[in-house]
């Protein structure tokens, strides 16, 4: 059980990545932009942040870049999720301080197994999930 | 006369007197023989050794029973005749030869208009010989004779005319102009003899006042008809000559702008001052805009073509200036800045259309096959067989449609030409194997085997990363698609010339017919009579790859047996 972000300004896809973590037992948070994602990851240092790149008021590209620029939440790993990636995207969101991505459609199994690894590798002293102070 | 003594003389020989004594002695024999000489001419030796031309009348005279006696020779000094003879015929010799010397034809003419004497250029310009000419009658050779004849008069009366203007019709019926200046001659007491009429052909120079007038003509034409207002003005600016439409563009008349100053005729009369010292100072000047104001009010917009001219000496004389009405043109400028404007306003619209229907269809998508997902893993509760069979068509129909959509969209793409690419040294290889990465589980879980045959080391084109993949995936996920049993092989190597580089999918499906192969790279065609819904498409996907490889410099070659499998192959140029 894990603490995960979800920025995403579709509700759709807000929906199913919700839905999908928490039925795999997990908590989430969700964040509606990617200037909001910085701020709660700031205050509830989840366990992985899982965003979108196309967002209003701030991109992922940019939260990413805050994110990783913070000392205390840059240890945090980053999940992009993005519409329509190429082979080569990889290249450039992994160059851009993202830890992994995924493509939409969303597609629920390697959704699924992508998250479980990326938490499954995340630090041990990462591992007290912070929700409680909320 | 001889300056001797009657004494002396008388009993002396007559020819000892005489410079040439044979000539005397014939003379006396031919008295003799013929009786009677006249006018025989001798030159006497004066006594003081003076000679003196005489001429004898002689006779022999004889006795009462006609013997002949003797001669009676009388003799008349001729000297001073001689000599003005001689002056005289000098004269005459002179006076012809003036005469003749002279360019102009001379015709002189008795009081009744008879010809009576003629130069050798009055028989070149007339074409008849002096004989024809000489007393015949003057008037006669002209296409006028009152006219001619009145000519004649009016130099009796006046004593001159000057510059008689005549048409002469030559022996060969040629009519020429010709320009008479006459006068009349008269005898040492005055009696008028006749008149002298010197004639010039003035033919070649009519000709050439005509082609003067004839150019002036033609040059006012050419600046009368110019669609451009001309004008010239003097070095400070003083308009000196203007055409029609230099009126139109002031609303002046050509008699009020004539001697006026250009630059009161503008908006801005110092721009248009400055624009005649630039003319003066550069020699000429173009596109040179002002704005004319009609007396009106009106405003043109015109553009100034001028140069400085200059007489034949090279002295300067103004300025001539040649102004465009560009007021259409400027309109039609603005208008198509306008229309560009709305052009790039309406390809931004377009492009924004073209991302938010990317985002727009596909988001729905997203749900759909996203639950659809869910729904199919059982985490909402466990499905019967019907349920799961019916989701799983609601998600392969859907996964259909997305692969519709992303195909128009990237066909739309590249159409508009903002497909943007990275041009950059890409190593073949990682390329290869990152694709091959990709795929391997779906060729896997087909059955199929999957092989890579890449050479060794680097293979570098300079290209864009993400089509150059693009490419290989659709060509690759028709191979997929198309293949049952076998293989698929992606293939790495160079030409045989080296100077491109092959990168190949070859598989073991069905082939393709030959006469399919036509059809392959079209857009919207699929091949093949199979209605197998796993072979469903959009038939853009070989289009696209080969409008792909083309914007790459490269080229998609397909070879194939029917039955036995087909290899497409991507060409690009070596780096």
């Amino acid at each position: 059980m894990a603490l995960v972000l979800v920025v995403e300004d579709q509700d759709e896809n807000l929906d199913l990545m919700v839905y999908l973590l928490t039925a795999f037992g997990h908590e989430t948070l969700v964040a509606r932009d990617g200037a909001e994602g910085v701020a709660v990851a700031a205050q509830a240092r989840p366990d992985l942040v899982v965003m979108d790149l196309q967002m209003p008021v701030m991109d992922g590209y940019e939260a990413a870049a805050r994110l990783k620029a913070d000392p205390g939440l840059a240890e945090i790993p980053l999940v992009a999720v993005t519409a329509y990636a190429m082979v080569g995207d990889q290249e450039q969101i992994l160059r851009r301080g993202f830890d992994g991505y995924l493509t939409k459609p969303i597609d629920p199994e390697v959704f699924v197994s992508e998250l479980e690894r990326h938490l499954a590798s995340r630090t041990p002293d990462r591992s007290q999930p912070p929700g409680q102070e909320e | 006369m001889a300056g001797y003594e009657r004494t002396e003389l008388t009993g002396s020989v007559f020819s000892q007197y005489f410079t040439d004594p044979q000539a005397a002695d014939r003379g006396v024999q031919e008295t003799l023989s013929r009786g009677v000489v006249t006018n025989y001419e001798l030159v006497l030796t004066h006594k003081s050794g003076r000679k003196a031309r005489v001429s004898f009348n002689a006779s022999v005279f004889r006795s009462g029973e006609g013997r002949v006696q003797g001669i009676f020779a009388s003799a008349r000094d001729i000297s001073e005749q001689s000599r003005l003879q001689g002056q005289l015929a000098e004269h005459q010799a002179y006076n012809r030869s003036l005469i003749e010397a002279s360019a102009d034809a001379l015709f002189a003419i008795a009081p009744d208009g008879e010809i009576t004497d003629v130069n050798e250029e009055a028989t070149r310009l007339s074409g008849f010989t002096r004989q024809h000419l000489i007393s015949s009658d003057f008037a006669g050779y002209f296409t006028d004779p009152d006219r001619a004849q009145a000519g004649v008069q009016e130099t009796f009366g006046s004593g001159r005319v000057l510059g008689y203007e005549l048409t002469m019709v030559t022996r060969h019926e040629r009519k020429i102009t010709v320009s008479f200046n006459a006068g009349v001659f008269t005898d040492a007491a005055g009696k008028m003899l006749g008149i002298l009429a010197s004639a010039r052909d003035s033919t070649q120079q009519k000709q050439l006042e005509q082609q003067l007038r004839d150019s002036q003509v033609y040059t006012r034409s050419l600046i009368e008809s110019n669609i451009d207002a001309l004008m010239t003005t003097d070095p400070i600016g003083i308009i000196t000559d203007v055409n029609q439409q230099m009126e139109s563009l002031t609303g002046c008349q050509r008699d009020e702008l004539i001697g006026s100053a250009f630059k009161g005729y503008f908006t801005d009369p110092a721009l248009a001052q400055d624009g005649i010292r630039l003319v003066l100072h550069e020699g000429k000047v173009e596109n040179y805009e002002l704005t004319a104001r009609r007396r009106d009010g009106h405003e043109t917009v015109v553009s100034y073509n001028a140069s400085a001219f200059h007489d034949q000496e090279h002295k300067l004389q103004g300025v001539f200036a040649a102004a465009r009405d560009v007021t259409e043109r400027k309109r039609f400028e603005h208008t198509l800045q306008e229309k560009n404007l709305e052009l790039e306003n309406a390809n931004t619209a377009k492009d924004r259309f073209l991302a938010s229907m990317s985002h727009e269809l596909r988001t729905p998508l997203n749900a759909i096959l996203g639950f659809t997902g869910t729904l199919l893993m059982g985490l909402p509760g466990p499905l019967n067989d019907e349920q799961r069979r019916q989701l799983g068509t609601v998600q392969s129909s859907g996964k259909h449609l997305l692969s519709i959509i992303n195909d128009l969209l990237d066909l739309a793409k590249i159409e508009s030409g903002n497909l943007e690419l990275q041009l950059v040294p890409v190593v073949c290889q990682v390329v290869v194997h990152e694709v091959a990465d990709t795929l391997r589980p779906l060729v896997e879980g087909k059955g199929l085997k999957f092989s890579v045959e890449a050479l060794e080391g680097e293979i570098i084109v300079r290209t864009d990363r993400r089509a150059l993949s693009q490419i290989l995936i659709n060509l690759a996920n028709n191979a997929i698609k198309f293949t049952e049993t076998g293989g698929i092989t992606l293939a790495l190597s160079l030409a045989d010339d080296g100077r491109s580089v092959h990168l190949g999918v070859a598989d073991t499906g069905v082939g393709i017919t030959p006469e399919n192969q036509s059809r392959l790279f079209r857009a919207f065609e699929q091949v093949g009579e199979t209605k197998d819904p796993k072979f469903e498409g959009t038939g853009l996907g070989l289009y696209i790859s080969q409008k792909l490889a083309g914007i790459l410099g490269g080229e998609i070659m397909m070879d194939s047996t029917p039955g036995a499998g087909s290899t497409f192959t991507l060409s690009l140029p070596a780096a």
